[in-house]
């Protein structure tokens, strides 16, 4: 049964892949981006199936009446993905304040108004999918990505709080966190921090990393398949990983913390009082 | 050996508590607060080895005056403990566009900037150790919580980042985890959102959740934070109470299932 979708930062990447690959399966899709010349194909292409909407989603008035206009012209609305986001380069000491500010009204507030406009219309219809775009970087971390993990972490914490806060109204809240990717994401859309020169070895360190290596990027058009099987779930998982890197990480990080914590359990208990 | 030590949000909760301790042991303490009138019973009972700073984290100028005059007035700044913030209680449906602002602000925003100005004399020391207050609300969430559990997220990832960028400087990161302490943080340091009918559920059962017993004795956490602040190798995660380990065990079991769930899903996007 085909669904009505609102995707945001559609223009490349992802965002772009995903709402073709929707519209090529009958789905009706609103997709949003600063600029939408990069969407006029697919409006040519898929016509009443699609609207394209420029929208800049840090205006908080802006999102409300965009997710609005949806609505209405659609009739409804079933999921919506929190897509549009982007990369800061650069040390936690090198990071400038408008380029910390900037990152977080992207990646953080922008996914929260749009979120936050379609609650009440899934409460309204007893149904909806919240996705949000979360990383690996949300799990765990990356030297010189540490404002990027910064608003990929909030976004997991506000994804965990917002499912608890809605399944009874029969929404269902998914955090996908995609590993890298070969996406404008580490080129044209990314935002580098001037340099430190005592951070170059970090940043030496990194490049060297088996991580960044081109065989451990995915390639972005293999995760249409998992994104359809999502939005198509009943009860969809609250997190979903895309690509190979994310799970055997995961797990020695998260056994690498538990050993930590136990290290000094009794000093923690102790703290407690009582 | 004395050390010499700031820390924000003094006025009242582990910030009072934690400066007062160190004073009393010997060290050199840099206090701030918003109103430092309430630091003046200290100041008359340790003198020179208190330096009231007033501050609010929020501003970022002040945040580097407040660190510069610190480390020059004392000669060196061995400990600088980000402890300063609030939380905020409302769904996230509930939560206005400054109320969300606000809360990122001062417990990531004004972190972040302490932090960014102590980090250069730290590496031109060769030693230094920042201690920054995150919280089990920020390992797993609790609803009713969301913009609070989004800042100390937050917290957890800039600063894991962090320890992994400056350990070859000879600086230790420490993110400090308390669960649910008998401070004000849950009474007169809190903002609250206008309620949605619709979310009383929630609230209520949130509500019902914050027995007593959850809820430690802040002045029990002295000797955990002494004994932080002398590690030769601090950890990069440290649990205040008794709450925080079970709960993140279980938790990381719960996420590692769900992952496991739909491993092959992921792999297959990997296209490679």
């Amino acid at each position: 049964m085909s669904k009505t979708i609102f995707i945001t930062g559609a223009s490349k990447g992802f965002g772009y892949l995903w709402t073709e690959a929707f519209l090529k399966r009958g789905d009706k899709v609103a997709a949003t981006s600063r600029d939408t010349k990069g969407l006029q194909d697919l409006a040519d292409k898929y016509g009443d199936s699609f609207l394209p909407i420029q929208l800049d989603i840090t205006d908080k008035d802006a999102v409300n009446a965009a997710v609005t206009i949806v609505k209405d012209h659609f009739g409804g609305l079933d999921v919506v993905i929190n897509n549009a986001g982007y990369g800061v380069f650069g040390a936690v000491e090198e990071v400038n304040e408008k380029e910390a500010r900037d990152v977080f009204d992207a990646n953080v507030f922008g996914s929260l108004f749009v979120t936050q406009a379609a609650l009440p219309i899934f409460r309204a219809q007893g149904h909806g999918h919240v996705i949000l775009l979360s990383s690996v970087l949300g799990v765990f971390t990356l030297p010189t990505f540490g404002i990027y993990n910064a608003t990929k972490f909030a976004i997991e914490g506000l994804g965990e709080t917002l499912a608890s806060e809605v399944k009874d109204f029969g929404i269902n809240v998914t955090l996908v966190e995609p590993n890298g990717y070969a996406t404008e994401f580490g080129g044209s859309s990314a935002v580098m921090s001037n340099t430190i020169d005592a951070y170059n070895p970090v940043r030496e360190i990194l490049n060297a990393a088996e991580g960044m290596q081109d065989a451990n990027f995915g390639v972005p058009e293999a995760t249409v398949p998992a994104i359809l099987k999502l939005i198509d779930e009943k009860n969809p998982p609250l997190r979903y990983f895309l690509g190979k890197v994310g799970l055997p990480v995961a797990k020695e990080i998260y056994k690498g913390r538990l050993a930590e914590w136990e290290k000094y359990a009794d000093v923690a208990n102790a703290a407690h009082g009582k | 050996m004395s050390k010499v030590i700031f820390i924000t949000g003094a006025s009242r909760g582990f910030g009072r508590i934690w400066a007062e301790a160190f004073l009393e042991r010997g060290d050199k303490v840099a206090a701030t607060a918003r109103n430092i009138e309430v630091l003046n019973d200290l100041k008359a009972k340790y003198g020179d080895a208190i330096l009231p700073i007033q501050l609010d984290v929020d501003n970022r100028e002040e945040a580097f005056k407040a660190v510069s005059k610190a480390a020059s007035h004392f000669g060196s700044l061995d400990v600088v403990i980000n402890n300063a913030g609030y939380g905020l209680f409302g769904t996230i449906e509930e939560t206005t566009e400054q109320q969300a602002r606000q809360q990122i602000e001062t417990n990531v925003f004004g972190l972040l900037w302490i932090t960014q100005a102590a980090l250069p004399i730290m590496r031109k020391q060769g030693h230094g150790h920042i201690v920054q207050i995150s919280s089990i609300l920020g390992i797993f969430t609790l609803p009713v919580l969301g913009l609070y559990n989004a800042s100390k997220f937050a917290v957890e990832g800039l600063n894991e980042t962090l320890a992994s960028e400056v350990k070859d400087f000879g600086i230790n990161v420490t993110l400090v985890e308390p669960n649910g302490f008998a401070t004000d943080w849950a009474g007169a340091s809190s903002a609250q959102t206008e309620p949605i009918a619709a979310y009383d559920g929630v609230r209520k059962a949130f509500n019902d959740s914050a027995t007593e017993d959850v809820f430690g004795i802040p002045q029990a956490t002295v000797p955990a934070i002494l004994k932080l602040i002398d590690e030769k190798n601090p950890p990069l995660r440290y649990l205040l109470g008794k709450v925080g380990l079970p709960i993140a065990k279980e938790i990381y079991k719960g996420r590692l299932t769900e992952w496991e769930q739909y491993a092959d899903v992921a792999n297959a996007a990997h296209g490679k």
